[in-house]
């Protein structure tokens, strides 16, 4: 079952997935010469965070989590510009305290919160922007390279939508609630607000299929977590049994290939019959990988299912139903094109005519705001009731409602009461909550 | 709302920014920003158009320790769906919710009723609770406060359901061991002393004719049989009209509180005393110096023995506060023109004033028969006002 603390593990783990892959795209904006350094430095750097995270998180408070993934940062990076001694790492350090930070930030449990999730997000947010519009310069252009941008985007905003998934989560976790609704469909929608931008960049620029994209950003991340498991294994192995060299066998040499008599050659027939061996092979394996893909969705789909369907509590009985009809939607949707019928005043008197209608303005906001009048309130009491719900706006209800009485039911109104009930009316609409 | 309204547009400044500087990720990240404004706005603006809740109760008269289920159900009438309702509905802490937790309240008569919902488009929830009602008394449900937040929790808009439903507990009815003298003392022998009207259709026996009998009472076989004409003899329609004068006061003076065990027995004696005499058919009327927990109305139920009348006054007897109005001395003599001639007026008081006793004389001397049902420690003696004495000590 996902409570707070598998909320929170989600948002380090994603928050892990973001740094290394931030600091790999560092790296790799650096290092022009191998052809794929990153595979060398994102695993080591994927389980260093999460060590120091774990680590972190068992007693430490706020101010040491800080210094200690700053110094961890400072190490690695102190350790890399040691080894690659001809480039200046300023902006390695810069970016990867920045990151360090929030990520210590991310792991205080003690002021794990609502409000504080929240905050977390819009300065991550934050952080993001800013390191996008520093990013080119810092880097001097290398972050702009196509392939580096995909990752760091996808996993950048992985980060934000596991933020946005634990806000989620802590909201439906309070102690009070007990619930989680519409987990599922929270979880869609802050897949698709994240999705759409990227696949909408994806389309635009070319570079990649929308599934591979969308495939993309979940493997990368399994491949980090499988990658540093399978080198800690081989490591491990390495150590347990000394003769156990996985990676020492000798290079194959490659032999150079004799003459051949035409006459001993294969007919065309078995050459074709491999190919075809070939493709079927492919096919099978892409059927069954299509397979393991529809059953994990199904199992995912229906894991969902359950969650949100479970019984609530004891003593509670749950009934869900559908009021969908085609009329109340053909209803609502003509609504919305309908003329509204004027009102029937029943006086000649622009002045009334003005104050009612502001009246009705303000009865219009507190619908709006889930204040709606009922048909047996006076307008004495719905201003109580409204007033009390917002008790700054008291007084100038207080106004607008008399005004509007005396429009009403007396003869003669004041010469200024149009003004009085619209300068009440923008009252309450500027102090509106 | 300005907040956020400042940052959609420096999210834009950006996109544009990004757009013209061919820097890739700064429109990516500020379309994403954008949207999930854009979101926020959408939800807060329609957050609660169409969206209806009802609260409704099994039952709305019980008798005390009864079950009934207290369903209730938010309805989203519109495309949007609602990914997180909190709702927070107040219910009376005189009731127990069978197995769910309740928070405390800002008033101490009331307790919160936490729950969450998500409603999908067009789609309804209904949450069904049983409810224990352990306790006398007028309990009202209510009024709910509902916030709403968008599906990433970024902004909250609340509303107020201002529904009432009410509950009636009745008065606990006392069985003969709890009233502490038996029922059939308390109504006692009542004897007509002039048959004016008589029941023609269950006849009780025979006896010689006079001349004032109408033929068509004759019994003509028994007067073949005994060879001299008799008459039959039906049974006399007897009932009394019998006025309740409930004292509510346990402690005097009344400014020294009220003792809640006395005040609950004076309930439950009285339910239980004019519920007894409704069914022994009298015309039964309810007094009482009581204050309503809902206006300010005196108590006066006059006398009236329809099927309806059990049940107005175990219902007025349900919403009735601890707390008195009036000394029950003034009242009687405030009231006394009112009551019915004839009727036996029944006190039922924890405390003796010699106000209590003057008020019962006076009753006597304008030729009403009191009774006093009294439940205070000592029975008090008062000349030619029938004393009835039950009492229990408090546990």
């Amino acid at each position: 079952m996902i409570n707070r603390q598998s909320a929170k593990l989600i948002v380090l783990l994603s928050a892990c997935i973001a740094y290394s892959s931030l600091i790999s795209v560092v790296l790799n904006s650096l290092d022009s010469a191998g052809e794929q350094p990153s595979a060398v430095w994102r695993w080591p750097i994927f389980v260093f965070g999460t060590i120091t995270m774990v680590s972190l998180r068992m007693r430490l408070r706020q101010r040491g989590a800080i210094i200690t993934a700053a110094a961890a940062i400072g190490i690695a990076m102190v350790g890399w510009l040691w080894i690659r001694s001809e480039r200046s790492g300023q902006e390695l350090v810069l970016s990867g305290f920045g990151v360090g930070f929030l990520m210590s930030r991310a792991i205080n449990s003690d002021q794990w919160n609502h409000d504080w999730l929240q905050q977390l997000f819009w300065r991550g947010l934050g952080v993001l922007v800013a390191f996008v519009a520093l990013g080119p310069v810092m880097t001097r252009g290398a972050l702009e390279q196509p392939g580096l941008l995909q990752l760091f985007i996808i996993q950048a905003l992985a980060f934000v939508a596991a933020c946005l998934f634990a806000i989620m989560l802590d909201q439906s976790n309070q102690a009070e609630l007990q619930t989680p609704p519409m987990l599922g469909w929270s979880s869609l929608f802050t897949l698709a607000l994240v999705a759409i931008p990227l696949l909408l960049f994806g389309v635009a620029d070319g570079q990649r299929s929308i599934l591979g994209l969308i495939f993309g950003a979940f493997m990368d991340g399994l491949v980090l977590i499988a990658g540093g498991l399978a080198v800690a294994l081989s490591w491990l192995v390495g150590w347990l049994i000394p003769s156990f060299k996985p990676n020492q066998r000798p290079p194959i040499e490659p032999s150079m290939p004799e003459a051949v008599d035409p006459s001993t050659l294969m007919p065309e027939e078995t050459s074709q019959i491999s190919s075809w061996l070939g493709d079927l092979l492919n096919i099978g394996v892409a059927i069954i990988l299509i397979m393991m893909i529809a059953w994990l969705i199904y199992r995912v789909v229906h894991w969902l299912r359950d969650f949100e369907t479970k019984p609530i509590a004891q003593g509670e009985v749950v009934i869900e139903q559908s009021i969908w009809s085609f009329d109340s939607l053909r209803e609502q949707i003509l609504e919305r094109f309908r003329r509204k019928k004027p009102w029937k005043l029943d006086t000649n008197d622009p002045q009334v005519q003005k104050v009612r209608r502001i009246y009705t303005q303000f009865l219009e906001l507190g619908e709006d705001h889930g204040q709606p009048r009922s048909k047996h309130q006076t307008a004495h009491e719905y201003g109580r009731g409204y007033a009390q719900q917002q008790p700054t706006n008291e007084p100038a209800i207080a106004e607008l409602t008399a005004i509007y009485t005396q429009a009403r039911y007396a003869e003669q109104l004041d010469a200024e009461a149009v003004a009085r009930a619209e300068q009440a009316l923008k009252t309450i609409q500027k102090q509106q909550p | 709302m300005k907040g956020r309204r400042a940052g959609l547009f420096v999210l834009v400044l950006l996109l544009i920014i990004g757009l013209l500087s061919d820097v890739t990720l700064l429109p990516l990240v500020a379309m994403l920003g954008i949207m999930a404004l854009l979101a926020v706005e959408l939800w807060e603006w329609r957050m609660f158009k169409h969206v209806d809740y009802q609260r409704e109760l099994g039952h709305t008269h019980l008798f005390p320790d009864n079950r009934t289920t207290l369903s209730i159900t938010l309805r989203n009438r519109k495309f949007l769906p609602l990914p997180f309702v909190n709702l927070h509905d107040l219910v009376p802490v005189g009731i127990t919710l069978e197995q769910i937790e309740t928070q405390p309240a800002a008033s101490p008569n009331y307790r919160v009723l936490a729950r969450a919902f998500g409603i999908s488009s067009y789609q309804q929830v209904t949450r069904q609770y049983t409810i224990l009602c352990p306790q006398r008394g007028l309990h009202r449900f209510g009024p709910a406060n509902l916030s709403a937040s968008d599906p990433l929790g970024l902004s909250i808009s609340r509303a107020t359901i201002n529904e009432i439903d009410r509950l009636i507990v009745y008065p606990r009815l006392l069985t003969e061991p709890e009233l502490g003298l038996p029922l059939r003392e308390l109504l006692g022998t009542i004897r007509a002393s002039q048959r004016l009207l008589t029941d023609p259709v269950v006849p009780i026996g025979i006896r010689d004719y006079t001349q004032s009998d109408p033929l068509k009472s004759i019994h003509w076989t028994a007067t073949a049989r005994r060879g001299q004409l008799q008459t039959r003899i039906y049974e006399p329609v007897t009932a009394l009209t019998v006025m309740c004068i409930l004292d509510i006061e346990t402690i005097v003076p009344s400014y020294l509180g009220v003792n809640k065990f006395q005040g609950e027995r004076l309930i439950s004696m009285a339910a239980t005393v004019c519920s007894a005499l409704h069914k022994a058919g009298h015309a039964i009327g309810l007094w009482s110096n009581a204050a309503l927990v809902e206006g300010n109305t005196a108590i006066q139920l006059p006398p009236n023995r329809s099927p309806k009348q059990a049940s107005a006054i175990l219902e007025v007897l349900a919403q009735m506060s601890l707390y008195s109005r009036l000394e029950i001395a003034k009242f009687i003599g405030r009231e006394q023109s009112r009551l019915p001639l004839g009727a036996t007026v029944l006190l039922i008081s924890a405390v003796d004033t010699p106000a209590h006793r003057s008020a019962l004389a006076r009753l006597r001397e304008y030729g009403y028969a009191p009774v006093w049902l009294y439940l205070g420690q000592h029975a008090p003696k008062v000349a030619g006002v029938k004393l009835i004495h039950s009492h229990q000590r408090e546990p």
